[in-house]
């Protein structure tokens, strides 16, 4: 090894055993946001930044667990609740979620399987696609109310949109880019014309399907929080919305949180139940 | 089996096959060599039916080769597994499609055929670059096609690697007995493959010399330094460099 090799040559230098046992561990990604939950506790707890503005951690911790295990004090019609009413708003906003999500799916993945492998249907369709696509998702919100109403059906229809895109353009991608060699292996191994779907096309293109349905999943938590602009009174995003009137932005910080580890939630699942099918793709 | 007469091949202006006459008797392995980018892979591609020439015919078995079909199986240089399968399921790929009783067993009699038992639950990703190509030919091999298309199976791999792969594919190819055309520009190659060779000009190539390879049926790592291995190797070279 050169004697002026700096830290981090030596450790590309060294034989790769070593390299394993230093290699970064998953802990170190805690470090980040415990180290702002510390800058944050320390400017809330000295003053220099009003609670008003932001809440301390202890008084977000302490909604948090309201919101989780607290006894609701009202009963008013047409309140949304918060206390103890998390496991209610996060099944709601899960639920929209998941019906939306997977409509975008079941359209988004046959939809970019024929964008990426006819010609024809991307010459017919993929002006649309591209068009439609960068239509903010805010945008949609009117239309939302016009076609489905105040309520459920606006938000499910717009977390659909947020997630259909990043499904079909994903997706469409990967089909376009099947090397031919494969279809070709294929085809002079005796596979008939109508099972390169199923038997090449699909299995190639599933590594870009999940990319998709991982962009598209958070998207779609994206979208939730506009879908739960519309009127309705169950939901993380709802409940946030309903916080905010009243000023509680320790309330708001809870929903930020909640849609943190919802995300992170389904997205490692997805990954999980994909991982079979697309390890070959990472090897 | 092989009969390629007359065949014309041009990409737009560029001629790139320019009158190929040649025939592989069954069973025989028929090496094509030239020098690069001469139109030895074009050759092959139009025996597979993935190109159909301007002019002349070829038939395999006596009929025209129009399209792809299960007479006829090619293996190319970049290995053509699949890499979402293991080996095993590659290799039952050809027995599957063809609606075999028990595809997985008839992958499992080749790989142990090939020697690759061991590799069977691999994922190609994870094996190294000659064990890949002796799958890709196992997988070929499970078409039980009577023709064989090889186009430089072995020119991503090392010397010493390639001459094991040499060894073992004329073991195996003794064993099955297809027609094979091999294309390469490997002259090692052809001369321990190859039955008899098709020598072909640079672009656009026509037949320069036809070789017949007397060097007996056991051919490997000694045959190098035999005196006919050697003649016949100036005689080629000479044919392939430009005067």
């Amino acid at each position: 090894m050169q004697p002026d090799a700096s830290a981090s040559q030596q450790r590309l230098l060294a034989p790769s055993g070593a390299r394993a046992r230093s290699a970064p561990r998953g802990w170190l990604g805690l470090i980040p946001p415990l180290a702002i939950v510390a800058v944050w506790a320390a400017v809330t707890a000295t003053g220099i930044i009003s609670p008003r503005v932001l809440p301390t951690p202890a008084a977000v911790a302490t909604a948090a667990a309201d919101f989780l295990f607290g006894t609701s004090t009202t009963t008013l019609p047409g309140v949304v609740r918060f206390e103890g009413a998390g496991p209610f708003h996060i099944a709601a906003s899960l639920r929209r979620l998941l019906v939306a999500f997977s409509l975008a799916a079941a359209v988004g993945v046959p939809l970019g399987l024929a964008l990426g492998l006819s010609r024809r249907v991307a010459l017919l369709l993929d002006p649309l696609v591209q068009g439609l696509r960068p239509i903010p998702i805010y945008a949609w919100l009117p239309l939302a109310f016009a076609w489905f109403g105040l309520g459920e059906g606006s938000a499910r229809f717009l977390i659909f949109i947020g997630a259909l895109f990043p499904i079909v353009v994903a997706t469409g991608d990967g089909a376009a880019r099947v090397p031919r060699a494969w279809v070709e292996t294929a085809v002079m191994l005796g596979t008939r014309r109508s099972d390169l779907a199923r038997r090449v096309y699909v299995p190639a293109t599933l590594p870009s399907i999940v990319t998709g349905l991982r962009l598209g999943l958070t998207l779609g938590w994206m979208s939730v929080i506009v879908g739960e602009l519309t009127g309705t009174r169950r939901g993380i995003g709802a409940m946030m919305f309903a916080a905010r009137e009243v000023g509680r932005l320790d309330r708001v910080i809870v929903g930020m949180a909640c849609f943190a580890l919802l995300g992170l939630g389904t997205d490692l699942l997805v990954r999980r139940l994909t991982q079979r099918f697309t390890r070959w793709a990472l090897t | 089996m092989i009969t390629v007469a007359g065949v014309v091949k041009r990409f737009g202006s560029v001629g790139v096959l320019d009158g190929i006459d040649f025939a592989a008797e069954a069973g025989e392995v028929v090496a094509v060599l030239g020098p690069s980018g001469c139109g030895k892979s074009t050759l092959l591609r139009l025996l597979a039916g993935f190109e159909r020439p301007d002019a002349g015919e070829i038939l395999v078995g006596g009929r025209p080769v129009g399209a792809p079909g299960p007479d006829r199986a090619m293996v190319d240089q970049s290995s053509t597994l699949f890499p979402w399968l293991r080996l095993r399921d590659n290799v039952a790929w050809a027995p599957r499609a063809a609606g075999a009783a028990d595809p997985l067993a008839e992958a499992d009699r080749l790989l142990e055929a090939t020697g690759l038992s061991d590799f069977a639950d691999a994922l190609p990703a994870t094996l190294s670059g000659g064990m890949r190509q002796r799958g890709a030919i196992a997988q070929v091999l499970a078409t039980g096609a009577p023709v064989l298309l090889l186009d430089e199976p072995f020119g991503a791999l090392d010397a010493q690697t390639r001459l094991a792969m040499h060894v073992w594919l004329r073991d195996i190819l003794a064993r099955t007995r297809p027609t094979v055309v091999l294309v390469t520009h490997d002259i090692d190659e052809a001369l321990l493959l190859g039955d008899r060779l098709v020598v072909l000009s640079r672009r656009p190539a026509r037949v320069a010399a036809r070789v017949a390879v007397e060097l007996g049926r056991d051919r490997g790592r000694h045959t190098t330094t035999d005196p006919v291995f050697t003649g016949l190797k100036d005689r080629i070279l000479d044919l392939l460099t430009p005067a």
